[in-house]
């Protein structure tokens, strides 16, 4: 983050800036490992066959973790308040994911200058992975020092 | 079976030290070069203490927990079967920023359970869990709530 990202200049409905990833299983794994989903449906194959599956897949806070980059590069560190996202969609090793956002209303409350925000992941086929919604506390240029 | 006489139980109580070193794993896991979370001394001139949780970081209590393989045990001590279970959704609020250097205390309780019928026939049951991480003055300082899924 560079730029600070100030309540004043954020307009209603303004695209947060997206980005694009194709899942592999070497994602899957890293975040295995780092987030502690040791599941072995999302790191066993033979075991996600066995079960009926044709491989297998990704844990939603993975790339529901990935999505929170978005947020935050916009947003600035430290600013997410709220951050929630409903997992709608198995994403598989090979997707091409599409992560976007968008401010969607601006206000302020018990002296925070609050950004609501709505999130999507889609895969290639155009099918939302995960529905997500967020509330960052930005800095006011009246007051730049606002809490973190 | 899905034990339903948990929806309201405490389920685990436990330390959640934020870790320096594990923040920056998680950083990598979830593909996020931000050096606020790589970077102590970057983190302190952004006027922080030291480098900073990512949003969903609180989904790394499974290393904290004294289970060997958290998702697969509790999954087993609520009755829910791991492969006809689904991540439903994830919601976190954070009331600050937590930097590493911090020990937060986990507690999780289990909400309520509940059935809907699915869109393709069956019964599908939803298993709300809430884990409230406090810091060392008690302060509630992060939400964690999840819903998982079982298919019938």
């Amino acid at each position: 983050m560079d730029a600070i990202r100030y309540f004043e200049d954020v307009k209603e409905n303004e695209e947060i800036p997206p980005f694009e990833l194709t899942v592999n299983r070497t994602h899957i794994v890293k975040y295995a490992g780092a987030g502690g989903d040791f599941n072995p449906i999302h790191h066993d194959e033979e075991f996600a066959r066995s079960v009926g599956l044709p491989s297998v897949f990704a844990m939603g806070l993975m790339h529901g973790g990935m999505l929170s980059r978005l947020l935050t590069d916009w947003a600035g560190d430290g600013r997410t308040r709220r951050y929630k996202i409903r997992f709608a969609a198995i994403v598989w090793p090979g997707d091409t994911l599409t992560f976007t956002g968008h401010a969607v209303r601006k206000y302020q409350k018990e002296g925070e200058n609050l950004v609501d925000c709505v999130l999507s992941v889609v895969n290639q086929k155009g099918e939302e992975a995960i529905i997500g919604e967020a509330t960052v506390s930005l800095p006011s240029k009246k007051s730049p020092s606002s809490r973190l | 079976m899905i034990k339903k006489e948990l929806a309201g139980e405490k389920f685990d109580e436990f330390d959640f030290p934020v870790e320096r070193g594990k923040i920056k794993e998680f950083s990598k896991g979830i593909c996020d070069p931000n050096p606020i979370y790589r970077d102590s001394a970057y983190a302190r001139e952004q006027g922080f203490d030291d480098v900073i949780m990512p949003p969903t970081f609180p989904a790394t209590i499974a290393f904290h927990h004294p289970s060997e393989n958290y998702i697969v045990d509790n999954a087993q001590r609520l009755g829910m079967d791991i492969t006809r279970s689904v991540h439903g959704e994830s919601e976190f609020i954070l009331y600050r920023p937590v930097c590493a250097g911090e020990t937060l205390r986990a507690e999780s309780t289990i909400g309520d359970i509940y059935e809907k019928e699915g869109k393709r026939g069956g019964t599908m049951t939803f298993v709300e869990m809430k884990t409230n991480f406090y810091d060392a003055e008690g302060k509630i300082v992060i939400v964690f709530n999840n819903v998982f899924i079982q298919r019938g």
